[in-house]
């Protein structure tokens, strides 16, 4: 367990001595960013990302080893500069969509990603339908009815 | 001996659900009444047999019988006592007990809320109700008796209840979710006899709507309470997590909520009886399912029960009776029942229709992306892909925009049709008025402006005022207001507990800090105006566990605040869990997570500030104080 | 018409069921690895044995093979040692180690103690190569066949059951 701190500790020494120290508190990040855009952009990763060992939980939920790592290892791509697209390639490449909260939009998701809208919007429409369907019936029914009730009037007549 | 008479006493519970779930319908098709004097009898002694049932299983985890296998991988002699009387429902066989006993009083409460039970429509509930308990016992006893011994090789000290449950949250929220779980099966009562009698009216829409409202009430509280303990438990301060545990209780209480609005207009207005009926039944199916996916392991998740597929299979043969049986019912009943009048798109009809499309489609949107691994496995022959927050979150954001504005406008509309639409204009400027206000509050409150927010705040503003801000503006004069308040209490409090929740999720995703820290004794840390100085550690020895305690001070301008934070390690399993220090104000939540030791006195840790959070569990208990106002209100009229 | 419409319910459901009875069989509760069929990947790390040494793709060059992802910290590791140490004795296959964010001292001593069934070890302190091998817990096991692609991952102890269900097809 300690080890792996260490190597935390590293990697995070080696972040600041690259970087101009200008808040003495950036020193007790474990993460630090040069600008909050990236630390926003690295949280978000985080959550998004599920943790391949504990199945149930985010990276950034995730207290397991491989968790850390992954943490370290997206902290790294983050401060290359790299594009989510690519961190996001880099993982899936390693431990395929699972490890994505977030399923690609692919045909195989299709269904997933547009079903709930096009359930939405078919059982609309069909509501609509068959309430203007009723309604004529409704009606239909209101105008036999009258019709008899004239019709008995004339015969009384 | 306990456990054996515990055992007995469930037997006897079988026998008697058995006989309560055949004469009724023998009575009914052969028209021969004996006497439904036994109804009431009958109920009461399941209960009764049921509660006797869980006491033994109580009494032995109270003595420390570790003979009973269940008792001995669930407690254990360092146990507190509190605990271990909660952990009988701490895992999965004895919370099917308690559940049986949710059943079974739901089915006291419906015999004795009525006046005369002497009707067909009643025993022929009676009779389904235990045929549900009777299945449920014969489940438990089975593929999961808690009262199987470890005999003659008992174990001298048990296991351990999973520390993370030993809390008080946690010891509360199972019987609550279960109460709220089973309730649902007695509107499904309702339903099936409602179409074996040819019932299907408004008499039956009457009668299950406070039974739909009470459970839906039971399932807000539960789901509540789980989504709390999961914020202080689980240590990285999360609320809701999209687990497939927790939509198993999500999708049963989106449909409850649809089942009791479309009741509404079934009573007042005979439409939507189709509707009404299969909205029944699917609420009692989605809490089936959600138990399948639960407890069979198919899913795997943080909190699921012990995985056996014996027990799965078992859950689905029930499932495929209750919901095959009711839908064959459904589909050979219901053509005859034909609605008798007709409403416009502006109608109050129209706005529940809308409400119910929304909130099933949305139901069954969650469902399906639950099992979607499963099906995509299936499909692609093993590739493997996660559904989860990030899905869930885009997914439910239209839905949550729809509802939320048929709420701002549903008290405004009229049966069948609207005919002063004058409210629309005072609506808007109201919400324009709160919106403005509330941001300028944020503003203050956190000396920035985030449009995240904007939408949750715009969904806020707009229920508010449609539920409660208009009615007291335009209702004079005060005894108007009044009685209109008594008439609509109920709808006005859940609906304005929505709004408190849709604000405080909204809040609290914009504008919420965090950081993950190294910090030594003596150190501070300064996030975003907020100094946390970290003060000392000292260690701490509890009943079952030794803790290692930090104490923080954070600085605020105006005043400090002292705070501590743990973390435990529990003797018996050598389990480690967080207790997180959280100081709470109206506003917002100071939140630490202890994490490990690095070195000497050097931490780590999580900080987090989060906005409004609270607001989330006050708009859900607002949300069940409303519900239950509505059902009391029902019950109290119907004796 | 009306009746189609009273009948989707139950059809719907009865499709559910049938699709939640086919879940109940599925025994994998492993994750796939995604490098199924693909190349080792590259790496560049020292020799457990000896840290002077530099270890390569080119260096893992008798196959078919074995890359074994172990740990002093693992416990599951120790149970499938024995395994290992039989593998070694008993089949033509060679078994590499790789020493997954270990202590090279505490390595060395317990393959001193326990016996050493690999031809070397690679020495991976910070998890790099795990990672680009989609590791997510000590041990794995990789199979690589004679063209140097990896045709089967097992995570967990290796058992003689495992084995044959999981490896010795690929070995034909």
């Amino acid at each position: 367990m300690k080890t792996l701190f260490y190597s935390i500790i590293l990697v995070v020494s080696q972040v600041i001595l690259s970087a101009e120290i200008q808040n003495l508190d950036v020193q007790k990040e474990l993460y630090p960013f040069d600008t909050s855009e990236e630390e926003i952009r690295f949280n978000k990763l985080l959550d998004d990302y599920r943790c391949p060992k504990c199945q149930s939980s985010n990276l950034s939920g995730s207290n397991a080893p491989i968790a850390r790592d992954l943490k370290i290892e997206i902290y790294r791509l983050v401060q290359e500069g790299k594009k989510d697209s690519e961190i996001t390639e880099f993982l899936t490449q390693r431990y395929g969509d699972f490890i994505l909260y977030k399923p690609p939009f692919q045909p195989s998701t299709y269904l997933l990603w547009l079903g709930p809208f096009i359930l939405l919007f078919s059982t609309m429409i069909f509501a609509l339908l068959a309430k203007r369907s009723r309604q004529k019936k409704v009606s239909n029914t209101d105008l036999r009815a009258l019709k008899k009730q004239l019709l008995s009037e004339l015969e009384n007549r | 001996m306990i456990p054996e008479i515990g055992h007995l006493l469930l037997i006897g519970a079988l026998a008697v659900t058995f006989i309560g779930g055949c004469l009724p319908f023998y009575e009914f098709f052969s028209k021969k009444y004996y006497s439904q004097s036994y109804l009431r009898p009958f109920s009461v002694l399941t209960a009764l047999l049921v509660a006797g049932s869980l006491t033994c299983l109580i009494y032995s985890f109270l003595v420390d019988d570790f003979s009973v296998a269940y008792v001995a991988t669930n407690s254990n002699t360092l146990l507190p006592d509190y605990y271990k009387f909660a952990a009988t429902w701490g895992a999965h066989e004895g919370s099917l007990v308690l559940w049986i006993l949710c059943l079974s009083l739901w089915l006291v409460g419906y015999m004795f809320s009525k006046r005369n039970v002497n009707d067909s429509f009643s025993s022929i509930t009676f009779a389904i109700m235990n045929q549900v308990i009777f299945a449920f016992i014969l489940f438990t006893l089975f593929t999961s008796n808690p009262f199987e011994r470890l005999l003659p090789f008992s174990p001298l000290e048990g296991g351990d209840l999973n520390p993370s449950l030993q809390d008080f949250a946690f010891t509360i929220h199972p019987p609550l979710l279960y109460m709220g779980y089973s309730g649902l099966a007695l509107p499904f009562s309702l339903a099936i006899a409602a179409m074996i009698t040819n019932n299907i009216d408004s008499l039956w829409a009457r009668s299950a709507r406070p039974w739909s409202l009470l459970s839906c009430a039971f399932l807000t509280l539960g789901i509540g309470l789980g989504s709390w303990w999961a914020y202080y438990e689980l240590g990285w301060g999360g609320w809701w997590f999209w687990d497939p545990v927790e939509n198993a209780a999500f999708v049963p209480w989106l449909i409850s909520i649809a089942l009791f609005h479309s009741l509404i207009a079934t009573e007042r207005r005979g439409v939507f009886k189709n509707w009404s009926l299969l909205l029944s039944i699917l609420s009692f199916a989605a809490s089936l399912l959600g138990t399948f996916l639960v407890r069979s392991g198919v899913l795997t998740s943080v909190h699921a029960f012990a995985l056996d597929p014996e027990r799965g299979l078992f859950i689905l043969g029930i499932c495929s009776y209750f919901i095959f049986g009711a839908l064959l019912i459904y589909s050979l009943k219901n053509t005859r029942t034909q609605s008798e009048s007709t409403y416009s798109l502006t109608s109050i009809e129209f706005g529940f229709l809308l409400n119910n499309l929304l909130l099933v489609v949305l139901a069954i949107s969650i469902m399906f992306g639950t099992i979607f691994p499963l099906l995509y496995e299936a499909y692609t022959n093993g590739d493997q892909v996660s559904v989860g927050p990030p899905y869930f979150n885009v997914l439910i954001l239209p839905f949550a925009i729809g509802l939320g504005f048929l709420q701002g406008v549903g008290l405004f509309l009229g049966w069948s049709d609207t005919k002063d639409f004058k409210f629309i204009t005072r609506l808007i400027i109201e919400t324009l008025t709160v919106l403005i206000v509330i941001n300028i509050i944020l503003y203050f409150l956190f000396g920035s402006f985030n449009t995240g927010s904007l939408v949750a705040c715009l969904l806020f503003s707009w229920i508010v005022s449609g539920n409660f801000l208009d009615i007291v503006i335009n209702k004079r004069p005060l005894n108007k207001i009044k009685s209109f308040l008594s008439f609509r209490l109920g709808a006005i409090f859940a609906h304005l507990g929505i709004a408190f929740l849709v604000l405080g999720i909204g809040v609290v995703s914009s504008y919420s800090s965090e950081k993950e820290l190294l910090l030594s004794v003596g150190e501070s840390y300064d996030l975003d105006g907020y100094v946390f100085e970290f003060q000392n550690l000292s260690s701490e020895k509890g009943p079952n566990y030794i803790a290692d305690v930090a104490s923080l001070k954070i600085d605020e301008n105006t005043r400090t605040i002292a705070l501590s934070s743990e973390k435990r390690s529990y003797l018996s399993a050598n389990q480690v869990t967080t207790e997180v220090g959280i100081v709470a104000d109206l506003f917002k939540d100071y939140y630490v997570a202890l994490g490990e030791n690095i070195e000497g006195d050097t931490w780590s840790f999580r900080l987090q500030v989060k906005p409004f959070v609270r607001w989330i569990w006050f708009g859900a208990l607002l949300i069940a104080i409303g519900t239950f106002i509505s059902s009391i209100k029902l019950l109290r009229k119907e004796t | 018409m009306r009746r189609l419409i009273d009948i989707a319910p139950l059809v719907v459901f009865v499709l559910l069921v049938i699709a939640l009875f086919s879940f109940l069989k599925r025994d994998n509760n492993q994750l796939n690895s995604v490098l199924i069929d693909k190349n080792f990947p590259e790496f560049n790390l020292t020799k457990l044995e000896d840290e002077e040494v530099i270890l390569t793709k080119s260096d893992i060059s008798h196959f078919p093979a074995i890359v074994n992802v172990w740990a002093t910290w693992c416990i599951t590791c120790r149970v499938e040692h024995p395994f290992l140490l039989n593998l070694k004795k008993e089949s033509k296959i060679k078994i590499y180690g790789l020493n997954y964010k270990d202590n090279r001292q505490k390595a060395l001593d317990l393959l001193e103690r326990d016996g050493n069934p690999f031809e070397f070890s690679i020495y991976d302190k910070e998890g790099s190569l795990a990672i680009d091998l989609g590791v997510y817990g000590a041990p794995e096991t990789f199979l690589i066949n004679s063209d140097g692609i990896i045709k089967t991952r097992h995570v967990g102890a290796l058992t003689p059951e495992i084995w044959n269900k999981k490896f010795v097809i690929h070995l034909k």
